[in-house]
């Protein structure tokens, strides 16, 4: 059984569970929007398992969850902190259940601190461009000053608009002595979004004019296929982070070289698609459960 | 130079930096990490830190002692309310790679999710340690009753595979080592309910572990001795 924790509306959630359903694999939603099935139960202990009222946890043989975070919108059945003892029940389960998990929240966690998930991603042969964080001010003149462009945006995982630091505001390097800050050197070029799932691979071109095409309205996207030794490269980068799925951005410079800016540990792909070829990909991932030790970390070749 | 990572309020670190002054052990809290001075170039040599006010050279840090998960937003009272909560995301996000990039020892080493080590919710420690051989009992929850208090524990304390305190029984001690390396942790704090059942976690009358912590007290001097060993270790 393919147990579903999300929410519906989620674009991914939402096509992963079509896609379950297009596959006629046994699944079963929770689904953070409605009251808690009842009755609920986990035992803990030497044994963590327990039942969800629409499953048996021993039964459950993969996951996929995009839970959202406690100020999402939810049911107005559920008291807050029963919700929350459920989510981190759950959670928990998550990680201890030998069932496939896509993905775990101690595997999407790499990308909470960009710096550490780019040292496994410079550890996996991919370029990573020239990057500091700091809190000095002279130390961020100098970085700037050793760049043609230098772009700047969050070190963690908070969502931040990637901008590129325009010459009037270098007066404004003075405030990183409040917060550190993370600037990388502009690498030019094509971005490209490759979804890693499990072995496969779909990759989408990118074309935009923006800094961040995510906030680009006219982005165009168009599927490719990448070659093949790169394709190696990506799927063993979402392994080494143990991650079942993943959306990873690659830049393919004019000269030729392929820099890695970030992975995306659980990515909003229906963006980039406009079939279903992921989806499908998930949910035949999810129907192949926990073979091969794959255990819900990265697939065993 | 030892830099001890922790909270403002930490009495232990404070108390455990004193003691090693002499060896020039720093602390390092989150106010450090909003003013002047933090250069942390990505894979590149050198870099600076502040700590108790002062830039310091990150290639003078021989080792590393951590006791603090993530950053407070309450630990920046310098900063606008407003930018708080962000800003305790980017430092912990820093402190997170600046602290895997350390050449020496770093005890507990940071995990994606936790700086202090793993970010194990006490469910997931309880079933790790039942799994590892530590009494603890099993029980039944259901999320709509609201949970009983945590219960008064004795604590015992591991550290680099040393176990210091009262055990329930001598066989504990390996088993909590084991914990200990299951998360590859080298300090560790384990309470331990005395006997019968308490808050609620069946441990069938016996002694039975109910707490976990990455951050025990240390005031010990056996400890501090341990302590001090793990952290002249290479890595």
């Amino acid at each position: 059984m393919i147990l579903v924790w999300g929410a519906e509306g989620d674009a991914p959630t939402d096509a992963v569970v079509d896609a379950l359903v297009r596959s006629g694999a046994p699944h079963v939603m929770v689904d953070q929007r409605l009251p808690l099935p009842a009755p609920v139960r986990f035992d803990f202990g030497g044994r963590f398992g327990g039942n969800l009222g629409v499953v048996d946890l021993d039964e459950v043989t993969a996951v996929f969850m995009r839970p959202q975070g406690a100020d999402a919108p939810g049911d107005s059945c559920t008291a807050p902190a029963e919700r929350a003892r459920f989510d981190r029940w759950l959670l928990a389960w998550t990680e201890l259940t030998p069932a496939l998990v896509v993905t775990r929240l101690s595997a999407q966690a790499s990308n909470t601190s960009k710096l550490f998930q780019a040292s496994v991603i410079a550890s996996s042969g991919f370029a990573v461009p020239d990057s500091l964080a700091t809190t000095d001010p002279v130390a961020a003149r100098m970085f700037v000053d050793r760049h043609p462009a230098v772009i700047y945006k969050s070190l963690s995982g908070v969502r931040s608009i990637v901008r590129r630091l325009r010459p009037d505001e270098r007066d404004r390097l003075d405030d990183v002595s409040g917060c550190p800050t993370l600037f990388q050197e502009y690498v030019a070029g094509t971005d490209y979004r490759v979804h890693v799932v499990g072995e496969e691979l779909f990759a989408t071109m990118v074309a935009s004019e923006s800094d961040d095409y995510r906030y680009d309205r006219s982005t165009e996207r168009v599927a490719v296929t990448l070659p093949g030794p790169l394709a190696g490269r990506c799927v063993a980068l979402a392994r080494a982070l143990a991650l079942p799925v993943a959306g990873i951005d690659l830049r393919a410079t004019p000269t030729g070289d392929w820099v890695c800016f970030e992975v995306n540990p659980a990515p909003a792909f229906p963006y980039f698609e406009e079939g279903t070829e992921v989806a499908d990909a998930i949910a035949r991932l999810l129907a192949a459960g926990p073979l091969n030790g794959r255990r819900g970390t990265a697939p065993v070749p | 130079m030892i830099v001890v990572l922790a909270h403002a309020g930490d009495h232990p670190a404070r108390a455990l930096v004193e003691a090693w002054r002499v060896s020039g052990a720093v602390l390092v809290t989150p106010a450090d990490l909003v003013v002047d001075g933090w250069v942390v170039p990505f894979q590149g040599p050198g870099g600076t830190f502040v700590a108790e006010g002062r830039r310091r050279e990150t290639g003078a840090v021989t080792a590393a002692m951590v006791r603090l998960g993530a950053v407070d937003p309450v630990e920046l009272p310098t900063l606008v309310e407003a930018d708080r909560s962000y800003a305790a995301s980017e430092i912990t996000a820093l402190l997170a790679y600046w602290l895997r990039a350390l050449r020496g020892p770093v005890v507990n080493r940071p995990s994606p999710d936790c700086l202090a080590g793993p970010g194990w919710s006490i469910e997931e420690w309880l079933t790790r340690a039942a799994r590892a051989g530590v009494p603890t009992g099993t029980w039944a929850r259901h999320p709509g009753e609201t949970p009983p208090p945590p219960p008064e524990v004795d604590w015992v304390t591991v550290v680099g595979g040393e176990v210091f305190g009262t055990l329930p029984a001598p066989a504990v001690a390996g088993a909590l080592a084991t914990l200990a390396a299951a998360g590859g942790v080298g300090v560790l704090g384990a309470g331990f309910v005395a006997g019968g059942d308490a808050a609620g976690t069946a441990g069938e009358g016996r002694a039975h572990l109910a707490r976990v912590t990455l951050c025990p007290a240390l005031d010990g001097e056996d400890e501090r001795r341990a302590l001090a060993a793990l952290l002249a270790r290479p890595r």
